[in-house]
């Protein structure tokens, strides 16, 4: 798939789209998908997820959000589209610049989340992109589908309070609202707008993707806790904060639904 | 006593006025007469140190003292609402910023090496 620039004239209004390069392994089955990867300060593993991702005929966008590590290197060598952010603004932040970026220099018709720490299979994610092209909106990786994914009782705990509270009132139940492994259509990815800079963006983006109009399944994943993950990834007293946001956004945003 | 009837709709609108104190051309406004009416309550007190026991006697408080610590109360209330909601709107805005900046940087790499991925 070729990574575009659009025009932004005011004179043009079509919005003319002229494509500027295209990347390499493009056009082997996976034209109409591009992957956001996340990537702070993941130097070791992201060179090899992403060319992971690529070998397989994925775009990839990566999303580096201001790492202090050759992470930006690593990117650019593994053949990815980067976008640096000059100061970093968290998962969150990262994840909408990535939607930004696939909606503004892609003309992708799904656009995929995918974790830098190596802790997601790329046969996951091909796995989505079949279950997305047989007509969904959204497909969201889930660790409780199966009994797959090994994880201590307590992250299992709060990961599924976590789950019951954001699925308070939207249509879909999802299992698992704190999976990283996303996969959306473009006018799904259109109308995310997250706000929020912190993990808290989970709940945000929860209410988005899980509005009636859109055609929402699960796909069950399996998550790889390698031991750089697991020293790399969120400790469990971090969930504590993810609960505590969630909380206070339920709190402040009480009865304006 | 008057006080009750003071202080209760005081922190309410203490709170509701700071959250709701987006930075407004009103919300400046009502900041700068803030400003004066302290300015000019502080230099009465200092010069009229009687009157605020008067007005404590007249509201229904022991001392002066405790009705300027009433008051305190609430404008540290209505400081710390107002400076949360300001400091959350301008990282807001900053994420913004250094959103459209990282996007105009790597279209700009993108446009001038296309093919150098």
């Amino acid at each position: 798939m070729a990574f575009t620039i659009e025009v932004m004239d005011e004179l043009m209004p079509t919005g003319e789209v002229k494509p500027v390069a295209a990347l390499p392994n493009a056009g082997r089955g996976y034209d109409d998908v591009v992957v956001i990867v996340r990537v702070y300060n993941e130097a070791p593993v992201v060179g090899g997820v992403i060319a992971e991702l690529i070998a397989a005929g994925l775009s990839v966008i990566a999303v580096d959000d201001a790492s202090t590590d050759p992470s930006a290197e690593e990117i650019d060598k593994a053949g990815a589209f980067r976008v640096t952010h000059p100061i970093n603004l968290g998962a969150g932040g990262a994840l909408q610049t990535g939607i930004e970026a696939a909606l503004r220099f892609t003309d992708a018709r799904y656009i995929g989340c995918f974790d830098a720490d190596g802790q997601h299979q790329l046969a996951d994610l091909l796995g989505m992109i079949d279950v997305i092209r047989s007509g969904y909106d959204v497909v969201m990786g889930s660790r409780f589908l199966d009994g797959q994914t090994e994880m201590s009782w307590f992250r299992r705990a709060i990961l599924k309070t976590a789950a019951s509270l954001l699925n308070r009132g939207s249509g879909t139940k999802l299992t698992d609202a704190h999976n990283g492994l996303r996969l959306i259509s473009r006018n799904v990815a259109a109308a995310i707008n997250l706000s929020h800079a912190g993990m808290a963006y989970a709940s945000e983006l929860e209410r988005v993707l899980t509005q009636p109009a859109f055609r929402v399944t699960e796909y069950p994943v399996h998550i790889l806790y390698t031991d750089y993950s697991r020293s790399k990834g969120q400790p469990l007293l971090n969930s504590v904060n993810i609960l505590a946001e969630i909380a206070a956004h339920r709190v402040s945003t009480w009865g304006r639904r | 006593m008057i006080i009750k009837w003071l202080l209760v709709p005081g922190v309410l609108l203490a709170v509701v006025t700071a959250l709701q104190s987006r930075a407004s051309l009103r919300g400046q406004a009502r900041r700068k007469i803030f400003a004066v009416v302290t300015v000019v309550a502080g230099a009465l007190a200092v010069l009229f140190p009687a009157l605020l026991q008067h007005i404590a006697d007249w509201v229904g408080v022991t001392r002066g003292t405790d009705l300027l610590v009433y008051g305190f109360a609430l404008v540290i209330i209505y400081l710390v609402g107002s400076t949360s909601v300001r400091f959350r709107e301008q990282e807001a805005r900053i994420v913004l910023l250094a959103r459209q900046v990282a996007l105009a940087e790597a279209e700009a790499r993108f446009t001038a090496t296309p093919h150098a991925h």
